[in-house]
């Protein structure tokens, strides 16, 4: 064993090393990495709701947006022929034998109380002249073609629409007018529907001040039904009777009749987003729905689609016309009755991207268009970048993806630097699927911020998402400290109860 | 048993000092040795940024000496950043190679790189060149690295005069972790 070690010992003293190098120095460093919160955050404190809303992470270096649109909602045809439209922002605009004129919304300030505007009503007759919008949440705003102003009707009528919103947050989908079925002066009412087939009906001219007449709550019992789009008919011809009927989105026909909903057909079609009342192609024929020649038409939200009409001989939705959905998806149907007292037949059609499909035939087997009255909208601040690091940064946005961006007509999103510069940082731009990713520098300063808005049109209901990294670097030096944060918007385009 | 062990012991002298026994001059000869400390000539230091990322609170490594220079031992803190999708810290060390060494060949070799998973250190490829990045798909990509890699265990890199950039990438959160980098270079 010691014979063992001593010549072990010798080899190292005769041959100290194995290497040929001169000289080996070792270092060995201990290292220890733990985790810091960041100092450069989202900040969703300017959620809007509805309109933006912004979900973080615990860190808030990852955020996901829900950015509802403003898109093309309702159309109407008021008793003189005239048609109107809106978008959910309550933007109105009206159309008197193709000269178009602006009102303009009732909201030039903060309104997420009273949520998107859902539809639209007009009473034009020789006592008022209203054009009524309706919220999602229940409130309902007029404005007065006779004096120009509008009014908080929730407020000056009394009405209490909003409270079954509090109640058990059923949305409000649809307001119709209808002249009153009796002789007492043609009274014009407005028929307020919620999705679950609740009515309140309020009668404008018995007293313009708040009396109703044949009004208050026609029905205030939820159904199982979801009702998404009204209409309503004064039948002169058969002792005045009212009519009002409601849709659901998978396709099924209800008629309201004695304080109740009850089915009247089942179309077998899905998607509907719209009823209207018109002409029937059976004229004069004695099987239309009505004695006098008027029937039931429905229409679908999909692009590339006809009319429905009802045919109560053989209890089906069948097809009408032609297709006039070649520019987008379908949002609300109007058509135009007191013209068609002369046998001029014209059937509206809004389409979500504010195109406006106009049959120019009595059997709307043609169709004109109206395209673009849609606005680009911008928001104000919908979120903003906070840094409370003790260095400058640079900021920029970088496209990764997008699913079902053709859903946008287009899409725009601005940094706004700490030193108030605005930035181009994306653009989309759908009639030439152009993505453009500029991802423009912005300076976010030491204990500052970096500020983000939109503008957006929407070109069809369905939903788009865009997926961003938000790039982080320090200013100085150039290449000491690089973040990557996750962004992702998901832009809709419908009310939440359009099951889509 | 004692008296083996001698025996032993007496043969191994015997083998290996002869010249005791047979010599028939002998010359004594005395030295003199001292130890001092000189400044190193490849040497582990805080790189361009390190004022940035240590300004962040992200990175600590402790420098001395001059030329500044992080002693072994030393401990090196990262602070990665809670919930982010990929960082990097770049350019917060650096390796430097004396000119004095010009001509002769430094071979580094690191053999630990014990860092958690998600963390890679990166090498500049060549001296006095800073790394840089891009960044793809939200992913970080390091550039003008030693090979376009990563540093990996136990691979000889050869270093010319010069400054040798590292820099830090973070792509998943590693949770709080003890690790340890030890490096060895050769000079010859």
């Amino acid at each position: 064993m010691v014979g063992v070690i001593a010549i072990i010992l010798m080899l190292l003293v005769l041959i100290p090393s194995g290497s040929n190098s001169d000289v080996l120095i070792t270092y060995k460093y201990p290292s220890i990495t733990t985790g810091k919160v960041p100092c450069i955050q989202f900040n969703n404190l300017t959620n809007f709701d509805p309109y933006w809303l912004t979900n973080l992470n615990s860190y808030k270096n990852i955020a996901h947006m829900n950015l509802t649109s403003v898109w093309s909602q309702d159309i109407y045809t008021d008793d003189l022929g005239i048609v109107y439209w809106v978008d959910n922002y309550g933007y109105v605009i009206y159309s008197v034998n193709g000269n178009i004129n602006y009102i303009g919304s009732p909201y030039p300030y903060n309104f997420s109380f009273a949520g998107s505007v859902v539809s639209l009503a007009v009473i034009d007759d020789s006592y008022v002249w209203y054009v009524a919008l309706l919220t999602v949440y229940g409130y309902v705003f007029i404005y007065d073609m006779n004096t120009g102003m509008w009014f908080n009707a929730t407020n000056v009528w009394g009405l209490n629409l909003q409270n079954v919103w509090k109640q058990y947050s059923s949305p409000w989908s649809s307001v119709v007018s209808n002249t009153l079925g009796d002789s007492n002066g043609f009274h014009e009412l407005f028929i307020f529907t919620n999705l679950n087939g609740e009515v309140y009906a309020f009668d404008t001219t018995f007293n313009s001040t708040g009396g109703i007449n044949n009004g208050g709550w026609w029905n205030s019992n939820p159904t199982s039904f979801k009702i998404v789009s009204t209409v309503a008919y004064y039948d002169e011809r058969r002792n005045n009777i009212g009519h009002l009927f409601g849709v659901s989105y998978n396709g099924i026909v209800y008629k309201f009749q004695n304080g109740h909903w009850t089915t009247l057909v089942n179309s077998n079609l899905n998607g509907i987003m719209g009823i209207s009342i018109g002409k029937s192609t059976d004229l004069p024929k004695r099987s239309t729905y009505f004695n006098n020649g008027y029937t039931l038409f429905i229409i679908q939200i999909f692009n590339g689609t006809t009319l429905y009409e009802y045919d109560r001989r053989n209890a089906i939705f069948k097809n009408y016309g032609g297709i006039f959905t070649i520019k987008g998806t379908n949002q609300a149907i109007s058509f135009d009755l007191y013209n068609s007292y002369n046998n001029v037949n014209t059937w509206y059609i809004l389409q979500t991207n504010g195109t406006i499909a106009l049959s120019i035939n009595n059997i709307a087997t043609a169709w004109d268009y109206y395209n673009n009255f849609l606005f680009k909208y911008e928001t104000s601040t919908a979120l903003k970048i906070d840094s409370k690091c003790s260095l400058d940064f640079i900021g920029s946005l970088y496209y990764n993806s997008s699913i079902k961006s053709w859903n946008m007509y287009n899409f725009t999103i601005y940094f706004t630097s700490s030193n108030n510069l605005i930035n181009l940082e994306f653009y989309y731009y759908w009639p030439t699927q152009q993505i453009v990713n500029p991802a423009t520098e912005t300076l976010l300063l030491s204990n500052n911020s970096i500020l983000i808005n939109f503008t957006y049109m929407p070109n069809m209901a369905f939903n788009s998402t865009f997926n961003f990294y938000l790039i982080l670097k320090n200013q100085y030096p150039q290449n000491a400290i690089v973040y990557v944060y996750n962004f992702n918007i998901n832009i809709v385009n419908h009310f939440n109860y359009i099951p889509i | 048993m004692k008296i083996r062990k001698i025996a032993y012991l007496s043969t191994l002298f015997a083998f290996l000092l002869p010249t005791l026994v047979v010599a028939t001059v002998v010359l004594s000869y005395t030295y003199t040795t001292s130890t001092t400390g000189t400044a190193p000539e490849v040497y582990l230091a805080q790189g361009p940024n390190y004022a940035a990322a240590n300004a962040m609170g992200l990175f600590y490594a402790k420098q001395v000496g001059s030329p500044g220079n992080i002693s072994s031992g030393t401990k090196i803190y990262f602070n990665y950043t809670y919930g982010a999708n990929n960082e990097a810290l770049l350019n917060v060390l650096e390796i430097v190679v004396s000119n004095a060494l010009s001509g002769r060949t430094v071979t580094i070799t690191f053999d630990t790189l014990n860092l958690p998973n998600g963390v890679t250190m990166y090498i500049s490829g060549s001296a006095g060149t800073e790394l840089s990045y891009k960044v793809s798909d939200g992913v970080i990509t390091i550039l003008n690295a030693l090979n376009n890699q990563a540093v990996s265990t136990g691979n000889p890199i050869s270093l010319s005069s010069g400054t040798y950039y590292i820099g830090f990438l973070f792509t998943s959160q590693p949770g709080t972790y003890t690790g340890t980098i030890a490096f060895s270079y050769a000079i010859s």
